[in-house]
């Protein structure tokens, strides 16, 4: 099993950074900002200690007192839909803000594969090598293993990275809130899925003169791909 | 008897781009290269390079114009010591050697950024500018310049500009002659009007 098998399927940047009491006094012009940039983003929360805002069902943007995040996510998701919102968090908010320092820069990204069978998923699972299969009776119950997980962490210096691969089963449903309106059903879908999931990120302070989001963001994606075959077994 | 109440804030709804804090949040298995860093060891004097997954590699677009930063930052410290020996042509040699280096700088200025190739344009015209040698104190406050851009490369038109006032501070001029000699004219004349 190898990367090339999953979908990714979301993209999350977060910046950490000491209390930003700024966002008092420029959440205004960030978001009038943001709103000439991508007109369609829909206010969420406005709150003293977070603003947050959502472009359709594609991306999530927030600017709290003490993290700033950009959450993109979508059946398959690319680099080029996730920078732009990241250039405009780092570029024209970090600024407004009057921030120094970052205390953490994190980048998550999560690779799904879809599965017909939950037997499928957890024996994909297994045949990574990760931990090993359980059979016959354990812990006095007769059974298998059902959503297995393991998340390994990896920390250096500078920089860290945890990576967890699971499996799950996610069931979404749409309901439709009108009684006796016939034109629409209630829709379940249910997914059996292996995900892979890497959350790289710094670690000590990081000035904001040394942050560039999108070489930053194309590195990490760089490692996490090459690096992907010690946890999927190559 | 008094009575208090609290508002219980839901942590929940943003977990989901909140990553684990700590290794108890959730890992089975944990490999730790060093478990914990110094607090001295922390902070924005580190090669900001350390930062990136693929660090000062070829590969990565930053790795061209920092090595040429750290060998400017090295030639003008040669400059300093070779002054402090009383050796100014030695001195001056080394101050070349950073003036043939600099538009080089300038040219990567257009993928990292207005506040670094505004300091590099600001250093460079430092230089040029000079008449005569420069003292120990400008060739430190250069060295800061360019040492500070090497630290935070992607700084911002304002930090650069407080670099270039540092400049003037020393008694060095950060901008071209030429506009230095239009700025005169057009306060010559409005004098004259």
């Amino acid at each position: 099993m190898n990367i090339a098998q999953f979908s990714l399927k979301s993209l999350i940047l977060e910046l950490r950074y000491p209390h930003a009491f700024r966002l008092w006094d420029s959440a205004g012009a960030i978001w009038t900002n943001a709103t000439r940039r991508w007109p369609a983003l829909t206010l969420r929360d406005a709150v003293p200690n977070q603003t947050r805002f959502t472009l359709g069902n594609k991306a999530e943007i927030g600017i709290h007192i003490d993290r700033a995040f950009v959450n993109v996510g979508a059946s398959r998701v690319i680099l080029d839909d996730f920078v732009p919102f990241c250039l405009f968090i780092v570029e024209t908010a970090i600024p407004l803000l009057e921030i120094d320092t970052f205390t953490r820069v994190g980048f998550k990204s999560t690779f799904v594969k879809e599965y017909k069978t939950m037997d499928d998923a957890v024996n994909d699972f297994h045949s990574t090598g990760m931990t090993k299969q359980i059979g016959g009776k354990c812990f006095g119950i007769e059974g298998k293993s059902d959503s297995p997980s393991v998340t390994i962490r990896v920390e250096g210096e500078y920089l860290g990275c945890a990576t967890t691969l699971l499996v799950r089963r996610r069931t979404t449903r749409l309901d439709v809130q009108v009684i006796g309106d016939d034109d629409f059903e209630p829709v379940t879908k249910e997914h059996l899925e292996l995900v892979y999931d890497c959350d790289y990120f710094t670690k000590g302070e990081m000035a904001v003169g040394q942050l560039k989001a999108s070489q930053w963001i194309e590195d990490a994606m760089h490692v996490i791909r090459r690096d992907s075959n010690v946890i999927l077994g190559g | 008897m008094n009575s208090s109440s609290a508002n219980i804030v839901n942590l929940e709804e943003f977990r989901a781009t909140r990553a684990a804090d700590s290794p108890a949040d959730a890992p089975q298995g944990v490999v730790r290269e060093i478990a914990d860093i110094p607090s001295e060891r922390r902070g924005r004097g580190v090669d900001f390079t350390r930062f990136y997954p693929l660090g000062e590699i070829q590969a990565s677009r930053i790795a061209e114009p920092i090595k040429l930063l750290h060998e400017s930052v090295e030639r003008i410290e040669q400059a300093i010591e070779s002054r402090r020996e009383n050796d100014p042509v030695g001195s001056d040699d080394y101050i070349q050697q950073v003036m043939a280096l600099l538009p080089e700088l300038f040219v990567w200025g257009q993928s990292m950024g207005d506040g670094f190739s505004a300091v590099v344009l600001a250093t460079f015209h430092c230089l040029r500018n000079a008449a005569g040698a420069l003292s120990e104190r400008q060739l430190l406050e250069l060295r800061n310049g360019l040492k500070k851009l090497s630290i935070a490369p992607y700084i911002d038109f304002e930090a650069a500009l407080d670099i270039q006032e540092a400049y003037e501070g020393v008694g060095l001029e950060p901008d071209a002659k030429e506009v230095i000699e239009l700025s005169e004219f057009i306060e010559q004349g409005e004098g004259i009007r």
